[in-house]
């Protein structure tokens, strides 16, 4: 058709008789494609133009965004991924006692490891060159089976240039975060332990991943000045006296923090990863003070004496026959510790000084069984306890509360206590009447809201504490200047099935100072025996818990900022009273 | 008019290019110089932690204890007793 286009005069042949109509057919043709080719000219010119707006309309907008961006840069909302920003912060919280004193941290230390020796024999001969603690046919045994060897962890700088300097091309270096316990075995069983990969294994540090202050810096109650001669004159103690573990506990009456807590033996939290297989370091992890459960004795004669002053059926110048026969099995009357019993009738408070079982049965009695276990109930020695540690125990109460068990859980036998929870229930004995929650976050203070007792008979409980320091067997804890109130108790060990034979836990609970007593102390040790070549002349908690209290108090006194007074005493909250009887009895 | 406009937006997207390259080598410096002050932050905070740890092992009551017990004899310290405080708050009383 092109062909015949352009050339139709020249090779198309036109005879005579033809139609020619088809010459006017194509002419028209040829106009009418004209036309379109015309149309389609101009179609596409304007569709080029049409782009090349759009080109420059788009490199506007570039030119404009970019010149913009250029001028005014703004924020940059997107970060560099290569900016070490979030590396610098330590993945644990420090933690801190009362007085800012650092406990534990976390530092960066590095790892050093072989992959993949050439020459393994070489190679273990140049580590050990550099690292002599090493076992070099340990080390080379696994070189040689395995692709990836630790050599080291924790170095030092200068042990990082001799491993880089000894000329191993396979050593690597990671950057490792190392948990440190700056005081080592003190306090361990609050702050507790962290395994390899700094997850907390016990006490403070088991709390931390689980709550919200991960990252912030903790605040402990304890104070570590006073934490040390705790577990200092304990461990003295233990030795001095033979005992098989002690422990002890500093609170504050008012609010409840813990100012000390040591259970020893103790471990060092440093190390015990290394040593937990070791029998006696896995026994000396379990914390005895907030796990523990144990019959302390005849100090639960104070809650007994404030029980009976609080029901109001008794009184402190009441009198108790202490030679009665009180039947706890068919042909046996209970007995007082070493049968010491007075002839005469001896008032409420002596019942105290002279830690009479008898008379504690018959104010017991007294009260009743059900009152009993309400009280005990009430001033929080029967729960579970809750504390910021994962460590907590719960007492073992008897399996019925019968009569029997009411006259034994009078002084302190068949009912097994959590020493935190018993030496809170003190705290509230003593500091009013209100009872409080322990803690030992700094920030917490328990507010003395839920009343337990009656203000007078914590006061009349003062005074009868006061007397057994005075005169009974806590003279040994009197400390000059701070009239130390407190009791001490005896308790008989359980085992197999029996109570005679299997030793003592002798115990001193006390608080100080007596006239407005701020803080609480408790002081624990399990089968402590005589020692007569250095002047330890009995086994009982007169010779052994209350001189290390004594001793713990006078050195920890001026470190909490206890008033010093020789001239104050406590003075009979019941002395009115009883001149009134005087006088009415001479009267007559 | 139409040339000179495409030969103008040649010549800005050229200069933008350029100013581009500037910015972004400058850029790089500055991360370069951040990452140097983060890394010798964390140095000394590593430092800082570690002099801390130092104080705190220089004076923890079991190390004062051993030291005020054997220089003892030339020193003479021992724990503070309650007759001390007493002591001291008649003086403040007096002056």
């Amino acid at each position: 058709m092109v062909n015949l286009k352009k050339n139709k005069f020249i090779n198309v042949k036109v005879s005579a008789g033809n139609d020619l109509s088809f010459l006017f057919e194509d002419s028209h043709k040829k106009n009418s494609n004209n036309q379109n080719d015309l149309d389609k000219i101009s179609l596409s010119r304007e569709r080029v133009h049409l782009a090349k707006f759009l080109f420059i309309f788009i490199f506007a907008i570039f030119v404009v965004r970019g010149t913009s961006l250029a001028i005014f840069p703004g924020d940059i909302l997107s970060k560099p991924n290569k900016i070490i920003s979030n590396s610098i912060k330590n993945p644990l919280p420090e933690i801190y006692d009362r007085n800012d004193k650092l406990l534990a941290t976390t530092i960066e230390t590095k790892r050093a490891s072989i992959r993949n020796p050439v020459n393994p024999e070489e190679t273990a001969r140049m580590i050990k060159a550099v690292i002599p603690d090493l076992d070099k046919d340990a080390l080379l045994n696994k070189l040689e089976n395995k692709s990836y060897v630790e050599i080291a962890d924790n170095i030092n700088d200068i042990q990082y240039y001799d491993i880089l300097n000894s000329g191993v091309a396979e050593v690597e270096f990671h950057s490792v975060w190392r948990r440190i316990y700056i005081n080592k075995q003190l306090a361990s069983h609050i702050i507790g332990y962290s395994g390899r990969d700094l997850i907390g294994l016990s006490g403070i540090e088991k709390t931390i991943p689980k709550s919200k202050i991960l990252h912030e810096d903790i605040k402990l109650s304890i104070d570590i000045s006073v934490q040390f001669h705790l577990e200092d004159q304990i461990t003295k103690g233990i030795e001095l006296y033979g005992a098989e573990s002690g422990f002890g506990i500093v609170m504050d009456a008012n609010n409840g923090q813990i100012i000390a807590s040591a259970s020893l033996p103790t471990f060092d939290p440093n190390i015990i990863n290394k040593n937990y297989a070791n029998n006696t370091v896995k026994k000396s992890t379990f914390n005895q003070v907030f796990q523990g459960s144990y019959e302390l004795g005849s100090v639960m004669k104070i809650m007994t004496l404030a029980m009976g002053l609080e029901s109001s059926q008794i009184d402190l110048n009441d009198t108790f026959d202490d030679s009665t026969c009180i039947k706890i099995a068919a042909n046996r009357c209970l007995n007082n510790y070493r049968n010491q019993n007075s002839e005469n009738l001896i008032s409420s408070v002596d019942c105290l000084v002279r830690s009479s079982n008898r008379c504690m049965a018959q104010i017991a009695i007294k009260v009743g069984r059900e009152s009993q276990k309400s009280f005990l109930q009430k001033v929080g020695l029967l729960d579970e306890y809750f504390l910021e540690v994962h460590e907590t125990g719960s007492p073992i109460l008897p399996e019925r509360w019968t009569d029997n068990s009411m006259i034994t859980i009078s002084f302190g036998q068949g009912l097994s206590v959590v020493p935190l929870s018993f030496t809170s229930s003190v705290a509230a004995m003593v500091n009013g009447g209100y009872k409080i929650q322990p803690s030992l976050n700094y920030y917490n203070n328990s507010k003395k809201e839920n009343r337990v007792i009656r203000e007078d008979t914590s006061k009349k409980t003062i005074y009868a504490m006061r007397q057994v320091v005075k005169h009974g067997s806590g003279k040994k804890a009197d400390i000059k200047g701070y009239a130390v109130i407190g009791k001490t108790g005896t308790a008989d060990i359980p085992c197999n099935g029996t109570y005679s034979g299997c030793g003592n836990r002798t115990s001193f609970v006390g608080a100080f100072p007596g006239w407005d007593p701020k803080y609480v102390i408790l002081v624990s040790y399990e089968r402590p025996k005589e020692n007569p070549s250095r002047g330890i002349m009995g086994e009982s908690s007169f010779h052994n818990a209350g001189p290390t209290a004594g001793e713990i108090i006078r050195l920890i006194a001026p470190i909490l900022n206890i008033e010093y007074n020789v001239d104050k005493e406590i003075e009979n909250p019941q002395k009115d009273i009883l001149k009134i009887n005087l006088i009415k009895e001479n009267s007559l | 008019m139409f040339k000179l406009f495409v030969y103008s937006l040649f010549f800005t997207f050229i200069s933008l290019i350029v100013f581009n390259q500037i910015i972004s080598h400058e850029i790089k410096d500055k991360v370069r110089e951040l990452n140097n002050i983060n890394y010798s932050l964390k140095k000394e905070k590593n430092k800082e932690i570690l002099l801390k740890t130092d104080w705190v092992v220089r004076t923890s009551p079991e190390r004062l204890q051993k030291l005020s017990e054997k220089y003892y004899p030339q020193l003479r310290l021992s724990p503070s007793k309650g007759e001390n405080i007493e002591f001291i708050n008649q003086e403040i009383e007096k002056n």
